[in-house]
């Protein structure tokens, strides 16, 4: 049933089966097509459904999809500012959902869809929402978006090992497993790509792979990152259990030739 | 008086206004094909748009762009030559029209007119294969001219001497392979350069010329050459102007050539590269549609300056 | 007035031809549905591979198909590449699309896949029917491509959008009755040094018997099959060092890279590269930049060349041509023990990462979504799969489908390292590309060669890095406006599975647009951290 819905919902919404005065699009459907990254259409659900009800999560909805309605613009996307605005100047409760997406969607509109972003202002509007009392999704999502700004901001590379550190420190304030798994990920990269420590870097994979790698491409370059990292730092045991899962999980990789050599070098200095 | 001239006008254009229905579809559909397709590239010019749906307005920055774009200002370079090229390309077309409409016998000139109709069936794409064998390193006929009649040869020596690096023994010539060679190429292009319709438009400029005129030019003891300086050239430059106009246009916007001879990049060291062929590349290649628009734009402006430069000082004496 | 009712009768005709031109199409498609849905269940499948054999190849599995399956048809439409994009987007807008459409020729936008196309995933994660009885039985549909469908996975809408059917790798053909004339053997060269005096010994044959034969047939289209090649050779064990992860994938790092000073064009790797290039390219026709596809086919099928390189997708077009028996060995590679060459390799190049292609997709216009996917479930099982490369001569993406011996040299090479990088760096650098084009030619010159390595080095140092700056530009200016876009997907997803919260693919695809969007903009912010950086001229420290 629900395979049916997944595959029949789109069908619907492309047009199949438009909505009627007896059948209205509802929120759901507006959220649907956003999936499907059709906006403008999404925006015309939200705006009709807005304009009827306006309540709070209607508006909130009518401003992600205003975000992207195209042709996109910095006038579209100050509507959409506004929107955000009205909403977190509405009194809630401090760990209202809405209000704490809608903070979050104004730092994004600073960093990220405004024609000329704004990265000092968008990371101070990070740093204040995540350090909203009560916390919540987006509040912690926040402590990410705060974590990569903080670390690619530009500046020499001797300064990268500081901020690693200081961007490290926001683990201890996320609960959400997503999160913490990602700013994992951008930490492993940050200590490789600056090349400032390999353990840290292997540390910071292990804790990411342990809280679960959602895409199937990705488990297999963490596998091998993993096995190769420790294989560098010196610790054979962890490269070869890492190596050798990697081969037990993907047998049609092109790493697969290399990994078995590399594995089977391990296996040779450990019967030493 | 004047005003009453005008509103009769108007009335005599109105009284048959059922007539002006017929023309609406071909107008519907100039305005769709050529009309939206244009004013939909001034708009897209200024969006940063990769061909779908997604678009974010930039306003002038694709402009911006273009100004300090290298490859774009060195294709003009490219197409100024290419032009100049042209220019010298219709001079065998104008030659051959005045020795057609001075035959004496009608039925000769009747000939030479169908003789020339005759290869426009031929499609073009065939006449491109034909060129493009000519130009073959290993089995062109270029080639084997050069080597046949020991031009080649001489070629080799003069490099030697000259030091250009661009012939050498026993290697086939690469006619569109070396970049210094890509233009010489491209002038060659099409010899003995006879466009049929530019004959035949030339014709039907110097058949409006009166006999009384030559009668008087020859009462004037003025020679051959005279008449064609004196006469048939500032006569028929109402013609050559329409030509050159199109000419023009078609060389600015022109790309098929160069894309089909050397590529999307314009062959060696970029040397085909033509603005037309530089908007393809962005908009097919690295997918920037809304800059390839700009591109579009800033070749519309160059085209129209030089269209309207034409109109302005190449006039007919008439 | 009889002018006047000329007019009239005029414009009436006119109004006439058109109502009834209009009626006509009207009537036509819904004649063409009604009668459609009356008779049976169609499945049309449209693609643009017009090369003999393929065509009579899927006929021959539709027809299997319609016999297993009486009540249903199947159509096959196939449209010149050139005007296929046109036409299928068209037919897309138009409701009017195929049940399955050749998705791979890169002609749909993300839009398009979203408005127009079916998701795949439900389907492909359960095992395919037709392969009962099988070693594949019971494995998910997706696991029984050679990629584990991952080229079919599209990571911004999150799902599978294309099923594909064959695999194209790159290989030497070569006249056998020439080869055996000149060597009075048909053995092809064992290695790369063996190549290279097989192209001499071609030349100086040539000369001797007064016949201009010239070892490899060249042109624009086949020559970068073989000089990419080698030149990812030189540069597989640098590849690796620059890399700025250690997941030991070949990947886009060493654009970044080269910004970052870590290598040059001075580097031995790529000097090494640049001679290796240079090497083959005397003994490819001359002029082939000038020279298309089928001009260098013309050359080979003519004998005017004993060697052709070009995808296995050719082998079936070329054999029916050619007036010689046709062999087929594989691109020579140096080797890590050639005294020149080696030094730059790891070892043998793996095929490993070769990308399916004829990949199809469902379109939402299809009336028989279940039936289509099950023809395409056929299509794809391993006995049909194993048909399909019998009857076109083309490879199967199928994992572990027989493949008839004529094929055998064309299958995959896994066991390899993944080669190094050419100067497109995995062909997503089209300016770089363009400049490393461009000058070719001075690389290919008739001059020493120190002197052409030369030029082609400062050719690339003058003009290189800018372009490659401005194809990172682009590129970061893409992933900044597709995470724009995916920041509507999450609050989406956020929403949807708050409403379901015991929804596992809602939950899933959550999780993956947040990951997707961290791990893209902080790879996005690196490279523009690099790109200003470097701008100013400083470069990294040493790495540990």
């Amino acid at each position: 049933m629900r395979a049916c819905r997944h595959l029949l919902l789109p069908a619907l919404l492309a047009g199949l089966a438009p909505a009627s005065e007896d059948h209205p699009a509802t929120l759901r459907d507006g959220w649907e097509l956003t999936t499907l990254y059709r906006f403008n259409e999404a925006e015309a659900v939200f705006r009709a459904l807005a304009a009827k009800d306006p309540s709070r999560e209607n508006r909130y909805a009518l401003a992600i999809s205003q975000l992207n309605r195209q042709p996109k613009s910095d006038r579209t996307v100050a509507e959409a500012r506004a929107l955000l605005t009205a909403l977190v100047a509405e009194p809630a409760a401090p760990d209202d959902e809405i209000t704490q997406a809608a903070r979050f969607y104004l730092a994004r509109i600073l960093q990220l869809h405004q024609s000329k972003p704004d990265l000092v202002a968008a990371r101070s509007a990070y740093r204040e929402l995540s350090r909203t009392p009560g916390g919540g999704f987006w509040a912690e999502a926040a402590s990410v978006k705060w974590a990569t700004l903080c670390l690619y901001e530009i500046t020499s590379w001797s300064e990268k090992a500081g901020r690693l550190a200081e961007t490290e420190q926001e683990i201890s304030r996320l609960t959400n497993p997503t999160l913490q798994k990602d700013l994992h990920i951008i930490l492993a990269d940050g200590y490789e790509k600056f090349g400032v420590s390999l353990p840290a870097a292997l540390r910071h994979l292990e804790a990411a792979w342990a809280l679960g790698i959602e895409r199937g491409i990705d488990q297999g370059d963490f596998l091998a990152r993993m096995g190769e990292l420790a294989r560098r730092t010196g610790d054979r045991a962890k490269a070869r259990g890492y190596f050798a899962e990697f081969l037990k999980r993907f047998r049609r990789d092109e790493r697969v030739y290399w990994i078995t050599l590399k594995l089977a070098e391990l296996e040779k200095e450990a019967a030493r | 008086m004047k005003p009453r001239v005008r509103r009769s006008s108007l009335a005599v254009a109105f009284r048959e206004w059922r007539l002006y229905l017929f023309v609406v579809p071909s107008l519907c559909l100039v305005a769709l094909f050529a009309y939206f397709p244009a004013a939909s590239a001034v708009y897209h010019s200024l969006f940063d748009w990769q061909g779908g749906e997604a678009k974010q307005y930039l306003g002038w920055e694709n402009f911006r762009r273009a100004w300090g774009d290298r490859v774009l200002w060195d294709s003009f370079v490219t197409v100024a030559c290419l032009v100049g090229f042209n220019l010298i390309k219709m001079l065998p077309s104008i030659a051959l029209a005045v020795v057609i409409h001075r035959l004496r016998s009608e039925r000769w000139q009747y000939l030479y007119r169908v003789l020339l109709v005759v290869p426009m069936i031929v499609p073009g794409l065939v006449t491109l294969f034909i060129w493009k064998f000519y130009l073959d390193p290993n089995l062109g006929l270029l080639n084997r001219l050069l080597d046949a009649t020991g031009l080649k040869a001489a070629l080799v020596s003069l490099d030697r001497l000259a030091g250009w690096g661009v012939f050498a023994e026993g290697v086939p010539v690469g006619w569109l392979s070396q970049p210094e060679l890509v233009l010489p190429s491209l002038f060659l292009w099409g010899f003995p350069w006879i466009g049929a319709v530019g004959v035949l438009i030339y014709l039907a400029g110097l058949q409006a010329i009166g006999t009384e005129v030559y009668e008087a030019a020859e009462l004037d003891g003025i020679g051959p050459v005279g008449k064609f300086f004196h006469i048939e050239l500032p006569l028929i430059l109402t013609q050559v102007r329409l030509n050159l106009t199109l000419l023009i246009i078609s060389t600015l916007q022109g790309y098929g050539l160069q894309l089909l001879l050397l590529g999307d990049t314009g062959g060696p060291g970029g040397r085909g590269m033509t603005p037309g062929l530089w908007m393809y590349n962005r908009a097919f290649l690295a997918g920037e549609f809304g800059y390839a628009c700009a591109i579009g734009l800033i070749l519309f402006a160059f085209i129209l300056a030089l269209t309207l430069v034409n109109n302005r000082f190449v006039r007919s004496r008439r | 007035m009889k002018r006047r009712a000329l007019v009239w009768a005029g414009l009436a005709l006119f109004a006439a031809i058109y109502a009834v031109a209009t009626f006509r199409v009207l009537l036509r498609s819904t004649a063409d549905v009604t009668a459609a849905r009356d008779r049976k269940t169609t499945v049309r499948f449209a693609h643009f591979y017009l090369e003999p054999g393929l065509r009579e190849a899927y006929a021959q599995i539709a027809a299997d198909y319609m016999r297993l399956h009486p009540g249903v048809e199947v159509e096959q439409i196939a449209v010149p590449q050139r005007i296929f994009n046109a036409w299928a987007k068209t037919q897309l807008i138009g409701g009017t699309s195929p049940d399955l459409v050749l998705v791979d020729g890169g002609q749909f936008t993300l839009e398009d896949l979203a408005r127009h196309f079916t998701p795949l995933h439900e389907w492909v994660e359960s095992p395919n029917p037709y392969n009962a009885a099988t070693p594949a039985a019971g494995l998910p549909w997706r696991e029984t491509f050679i990629d584990g469908l991952t080229g079919s996975y599209d990571s911004r809408l999150l799902s599978y959008y294309s099923i594909p059917t064959s695999l194209f790798t790159n290989r030497v053909f070569y006249n056998r009755a020439l080869w055996r004339e000149i060597f009075g053997t048909e053995s092809p060269p064992a290695d790369y040094e063996a190549f290279r005096a097989a192209c001499a010994a071609i030349e100086a044959w040539g000369a001797t018997h007064d016949q201009p034969l010239v070892p490899l047939a060249g042109s624009v289209y086949n020559t970068p099959f073989l000089i990419d090649f080698l030149f990812g050779t030189q540069t597989q064990r640098r590849q690796f060092e620059v890399a700025w992860s250690a997941h030991l994938r070949a990947d886009l790092s060493p654009s970044v890279a080269l910004l970052q000073g870590r290598w040059n064009f001075h580097d031995p790797a790529l000097q090494s590269a640049f001679r290796l290039v240079r090497d083959i390219g005397q003994h490819i026709q001359p002029g082939f930049l000038q020279l298309q596809r089928d001009d260098a086919n013309f050359a080979f099928l003519q004998g005017r060349t004993v060697m052709l390189v070009s995808g296995a997708h050719e082998a079936a077009s070329l054999r029916a041509q050619a007036d010689f028996p046709l062999g087929v060995f594989a691109l020579p590679v140096p080797g890590p023990g050639h005294p020149v060459y080696g030094a730059q390799m790891l070892g043998p190049v793996t095929e490993a990462n070769i990308r399916p292609a004829g990949a199809f997709g469902l379109t939402r216009a299809s009336r028989a979504p279940e039936q289509a996917v099950d023809f395409l479930r056929f299509l794809t099982s391993q006995a049909t799969a194993a048909r399909f490369a019998a009857l076109s001569g083309w490879l199967t993406a199928v994992a572990d489908a027989p493949v008839p011996a004529e094929l055998k040299p064309f299958q995959p090479v896994t066991a390899g390292y993944a080669n190094g990088f050419d100067l497109s760096i995995r062909r997503r650098h089209p300016d770089a590309k363009r400049v490393a084009d461009t000058n070719l030619h001075l690389l290919l010159a008739a001059t020493s060669d120190a002197q052409t390595v030369a030029a082609y080095t400062a050719a690339l140092e003058r003009d290189y890095v800018p372009a490659l700056r401005l194809d990172l530009q682009s590129r970061t200016a893409n992933t900044r406006r597709n995470v724009m876009r995916q920041d509507g997907n999450l609050a989406a997803y956020r929403w949807l599975a708050r409403a379901a919260p015991d929804d596992a693919v809602l939950a899933r695809k959550f999780n993956e647009v947040a990951e997707q969007i961290d791990g893209n903009e902080a790879e996005n912010y690196f490279i523009l951290h690099e790109l200003a950086r470097t701008a100013a001229g400083a470069n990294p420290p040493a790495r540990p």
